[in-house]
């Protein structure tokens, strides 16, 4: 069973081929789950019974043949903005700590078709907003590697959990790099697709424009394998992309659809003629030289396998988080007025009328990193300011999309690091928001523009902290970024884990 | 500039403690005075056409059969409509 | 004393009568109880998105061509933000930057004669939902079933100067829109709102003054005593010296006066931004002209026609042209009958009387144009009297029977027999000597009588003048 958890795909071809039940599996899963936790804290909702129930029907599904998919059978962990129908979902936030969606994300119905058994729902720093899931209602998480640190975040639960080796595979969501972050933090695989790849339907939103469902596994297969089941175009999310038409460049690409599955792309491991960039401007000397170096290091690696790879230019770095921060607030602002205690959620216990009813259960609701982007949100949008701030930020969103696009002509795919540090440690970030936003630096400008960006382990720190190699891809180019990041795993041999099994945990 | 969020708060319908809002204030300062960098860039609109337009749905009707539910979430509610405290400026 | 002049504008909501809402698949049907046709979309769930209604836009891009409008070649949405418990979300997606229709214009008749009214602009957006005040509770009870209804906004340029102006547009409105079959217009029923912006100023003065915003009137009749009141109360105030307050008004039609609607909390900033879960809409060359060209002909230039075309009163082409219903009937019977003032006076008279007797409206006649033709067709032929005709004609408006079935099948052709009609002139004789008698004495009126017992015996199913010549040959003969 153990070495089954290191391999989604392998585990699901022992439950295909009988020669382990999708129950055994579940049970080995909840007991991990249960081991782990107290120390870690990466699930906010753990569903025992649904789990094994669900597990009882696909069992039914696989042994007659019904249910024959690459990732059935196969327990994994949503992160808690997603909608679970029946399955409480949080946001990590007292707002939602008691609400049950009454539909499930697309995304997860997905994976209930493909076979894969919902095990729980992991933390997350409330409503998505934060790089180190500290601002979780719920409670702080831990990085396996080190109790004393960060997960990174907002998805923070998903990886950890990954990491850990609680379960094999996770759904996360990145906005401006909240699956990538935390992957390198903790030594894992983050995927985030080209913006409309996978629907946003029963994702709770956070900044419409730049969310995205991505996935995160100990390998790149496994990652790639999982986007396959959660991918498509869907009726009910106008921005899901139309994967069928040309990309701008021209270039001939994937169409899941169309029997090329992402999973393929990983078998190919040979980069001859694949010209990779690295953008100087994300090796400047805010990075960790440590990080620097691995980072560098996986440059001159990834020549081994053939590829020629340069520094070069690549302008519009510096107003990244700015324009970022413009956007996603203001689109935040407006996605979280939702919540106002009248049709679901909080509602406060006292209140002489209709707007105080909603004051008050929006500020008893909401942390204070929430209220603070929801205020920065509503700022930027007033009369008066928009101009200044909000068609601003719109405009150096082009400018960055303009920017990779240019780049993307001379170069296949484009590495950098993933963070400019490792994990910090707990409750370092919190004190100077500002700085904590920064570090955001490597990862929000792949959001603005809606490329697919994957985070790749690829070194540890003198202080045997992760490090993550960032690989990122033109739009609907998942096939480039899968085939390098592949092509380097293969190079780099086996990433450790925090501990093979959960009795090594440090507690 | 403190004037300026509480009528912010306002309008977000959020309350602040005078603590708060002097957090606030020095963040929000902050903040802005990051993204100002912002105001380098000329201005004007984009001349660019969108890429991905005109997604519609037929008018048809569908019926998902979660208004039951739905109402059921409700904090409060009654004879099957969602109950509210009076506004004190009844419309 | 000044002499002032009023400029007024015009914010019009129309509720478009598509099946399914704006953005989801909830039905728009109305009379639902409470909560019942809403989904996470119209209800403001989390994760919850947006799709929209293409028959919204092609509606709405059939009004905008129908009043001149320029079609914007990228449209988009936008959020529009504010708290309140009937808006789900807490925002409104409207359109404010890149609104669909621009720069149009509709003419309008007037006292003075046409006039041109400049449409600044036409946009779509959703609905709210309803809130009920419950007195008794002290509680406001929220109804999601309309949220999300889709609406198109018709923003008219200032260009009114009194109410007779703005009532003869809301009209012309109304009739377009139900030409159009995009909605049925009804004030009363709230799937036409008008909101009226109205400021005055000296004549002669070229700035505008103040003006405010008055809500609530819930008719025409309405609309035209609010405008009144309104234009009077501000000249009332500048003539004092004093200055009028920029503000939202609502009007009491109860007690003919509007009031300052008290500000819940201030101004509004609405913090308009481009909707991001809504890609924009991009309108060709090729779905503008397949719009343009199954445009109706509107009641203007029917009106026009029909008075080259048909030699009918001007009166009765006003009621025709009223309703496109009606309009139709009319042509295509006209069409197949060749009696235009026959099929007119049909319409005008017991089709009209029908209505009203039973509270409906022209648009909701249910039966065919042949029907009628055929109905006029058999009363020409002389094969059916006047009486039968009209219950005949009963019985096509309520149920739409084929008149020339229904007479062949009940035998209420008009009796030509003559052995038959002889049998009943013997036997109304003789039922009715006294009438008999005074005819003979000299009261030639008497026949009138016996002619009505004749048809009434006959249950109107033969000619009166037949029936009266054949009495009168008896009466004759019985003098000699």
């Amino acid at each position: 069973m153990e070495k089954l958890f290191q391999d989604a795909l392998a585990l699901s071809a022992a439950v295909r081929g009988g020669e382990v039940s999708v129950t055994e599996v579940v049970e080995a899963c909840l007991s991990r789950i249960e081991k782990s936790e107290p120390a870690l804290h990466g699930f906010i909702t753990v569903d025992a019974e649904g789990a094994l129930s669900q597990a009882k029907e696909m069992q039914k599904k696989i042994s007659s043949g019904e249910m024959r998919g690459p990732l059935a059978g196969v327990p994994i962990a949503v992160k808690d903005n997603i909608s679970t129908w029946g399955l409480r979902t949080t946001c990590a936030s007292r707002m939602l700590a008691d609400y049950v969606p009454v539909y499930d994300a697309t995304a997860v119905a997905k994976l209930r078709d493909a076979g894969m058994i919902v095990i729980g729902k992991t933390n997350l720093d409330e409503f998505a907003m934060g790089s180190t899931t500290e601002t979780s209602f719920f409670g702080v998480m831990k990085n396996p590697w080190d109790l004393s640190r960060v997960p990174g975040g907002s998805s923070g639960g998903s990886c950890a959990s990954v990491a850990a080796g609680e379960v094999p595979l996770a759904l996360g969501t990145d906005t401006g790099g909240s699956i990538r972050q935390p992957s390198a933090f903790c030594g894992v695989v983050g995927l985030k697709p080209t913006y409309g790849t996978v629907s946003r339907s029963g994702l709770i939103a956070y900044a419409s424009s730049m969310d995205h469902i991505g996935t995160i596994a100990g390998s790149v297969r496994e990652c790639a394998a999982l986007l396959d089941v959660i991918a498509g175009k869907d009726e009910k999310d106008s921005t899901a992309a139309e994967r069928c038409k040309q990309s701008k460049q021209g270039n001939a690409y994937t169409d899941h659809t169309d029997n090329t599955t992402f999973l393929s792309s990983t078998s190919q491991t040979d980069l001859q003629g694949m010209k990779i960039g690295v953008p100087q401007q994300y090796l400047s000397t805010d990075v960790n030289p440590q990080v620097k170096d691995a980072v560098l290091a996986a440059a001159g690696a990834l020549t081994y396998a053939g590829a020629e790879v340069e520094m070069f230019d690549l302008p519009m770095t510096d107003e990244a988080i700015a324009a970022y921060y413009v956007i996603a607030c203001a689109e935040a602002s407006a996605n979280l007025a939702r919540f106002d205690g009248v049709k679901y959620g909080h509602r406060a216990a006292s209140y002489q009328d209709l707007h105080e009813m909603v004051r008050r259960s929006r500020s008893e609701g909401f942390g204070a990193e929430v209220k603070q982007r929801i205020l920065l949100g509503t700022y930027v949008l007033r009369a008066g300011f928009y101009e200044d701030y909000y068609l601003k930020a719109q405009l150096a969103k082009e400018q960055i999309a303009k920017a990779f696009a240019e780049a993307f002509e001379r170069y296949d795919v484009i590495l950098t690091p993933t963070a400019p540090t490792t994990a910090p440690k707990l409750g370092e970030s919190l004190a100077d928001p500002l700085a904590m936003y920064l570090g955001d630096v490597d990862t929000v400008a792949v959001n603005l523009a809606g490329l697919p960006a994957i985070s790749v382990p690829c070194g540890l720190d003198s202080q045997g902290l992760p490090i993550g190699l960032q690989i990122i891809g033109n739009h609907f180019r998942e096939d480039q970024i899968l085939r390098v990041a592949s092509a380097y795993e293969a190079i780099r041999g086996e990433f450790m884990s925090p501990c093979d099994t959960a009795e090594e945990r440090p507690s | 500039m403190r004037e300026e969020i509480i009528e912010t708060a306002r309008l977000a319908q959020l309350d602040f403690t005078e603590d708060e809002l002097t957090q606030a204030e020095v963040q929000l300062g902050r903040m802005l005075a990051y993204v100002n960098r912002l105001s380098k860039l000329p201005a004007g609109e984009s001349e660019d056409a969108p890429a991905h337009v005109n997604v519609f749905r037929e008018d048809v009707v569908r019926d998902e059969g979660l208004a039951t539910e739905i109402i059921a979430g409700a904090p409060e509610a009654r004879e099957n409509q969602f109950v509210v405290p009076k506004t004190f400026a009844n419309e | 004393m000044k002499i002032y002049e009023t400029v007024i504008g015009l914010e019009v909501h129309v509720e478009l009568a598509t099946k399914s809402k704006i953005f989801c698949r909830c039905s728009t049907a109305f009379g639902a109880k409470p909560n019942t046709q809403i989904c996470p979309v119209c209800a403001g769930l989390p994760g919850a998105l947006p799709v929209l209604n293409r028959q919204v836009v092609e509606d709405a891009l059939a009004v905008g061509l129908a009043m001149h409008c320029e079609i914007s070649e990228v449209s988009r949405f936008d959020r529009k933000n504010y708290f309140y418990p009937d808006n789900p979300q807490n925002y409104q997606i409207s359109q404010l930057y890149a609104p669909l229709c621009r720069n149009g214009f509709v003419e309008i008749e007037t006292t003075a004669g046409r006039k041109r009214i400049g449409i600044h602009e036409i946009h779509m957006e959703d609905d709210a939902g309803k809130h009920l005040h419950d007195p008794a509770s002290g509680l406001t009870l929220v109804d999601y079933n309309r949220s999300g209804v889709p609406l198109i906004e018709i923003v008219t340029e200032p260009d009114f100067a009194n109410a007779d102006e703005v009532v003869a547009f809301l009209e012309q409105l109304r009739l377009m829109v139900r030409y159009l079959g995009v909605s049925d217009g009804k004030m009363q029923e709230g799937s036409m709102r008008a909101d009226v912006n109205l400021s005055v100023r000296e004549a002669g003065c070229e700035v505008l003054g103040t003006r405010t915003e008055m809500k609530n009137m819930n008719s025409f009749a309405a609309i035209r005593r609010a405008v009144t009141a309104e234009a009077a109360r501000q000249i009332a105030i500048l003539e004092q010296g004093d200055v009028v307050v920029q503000e939202s008004r609502r009007w009491d039609e109860d007690t003919g006066t509007s009031y300052s609607m008290r500000s819940k909390e201030d101004a509004q900033d609405y913090r308009y931004f481009p909707e991001p879960d809504l890609p924009p809409i991009v309108v060709s060359e090729e779905w503008k002209a397949r719009v343009r060209a199954a445009l109706p002909e509107f009641r203007e230039e029917k009106r026009a026609r029909y008075l080259k075309e048909y030699e009918i009163p001007a009166y009765d082409i006003e009621i025709l042209t009223g309703s496109k219903k009606l309009a139709d009937l009319f042509e295509e019977a006209s069409a197949l009958c060749g009696q235009p003032k026959k099929v007119s006076n049909w319409l005008m008279g017991e089709t009209m009387h029908l209505l009203s007797e039973r509270g409906l409206d022209a648009d909701d006649l249910t039966f065919s144009a042949n029907h009628l033709a055929d109905l006029i067709g058999l009363i020409d032929r002389g094969e059916i009297g006047q009486t039968v005709a009209k219950q005949i004609f009963l019985r096509i408006f309520k149920e739409d029977v084929d008149p020339v079935a229904v007479v062949r099948a009940e035998g209420l052709a008009t009796v030509r027999d003559a052995d038959k009609l002889n049998e009943v002139v013997e036997t109304i004789l003789h039922s009715n000597p006294k009438s008999v008698q005074d005819y003979l004495k000299g009261k030639t009126k008497a026949i009138g009588y016996l002619v009505g017992q004749a048809m009434r015996e006959m249950k109107g199913q033969a000619d009166p003048n037949v029936i009266r010549e054949m009495l009168k040959e008896r009466l004759e003969e019985e003098r000699e």
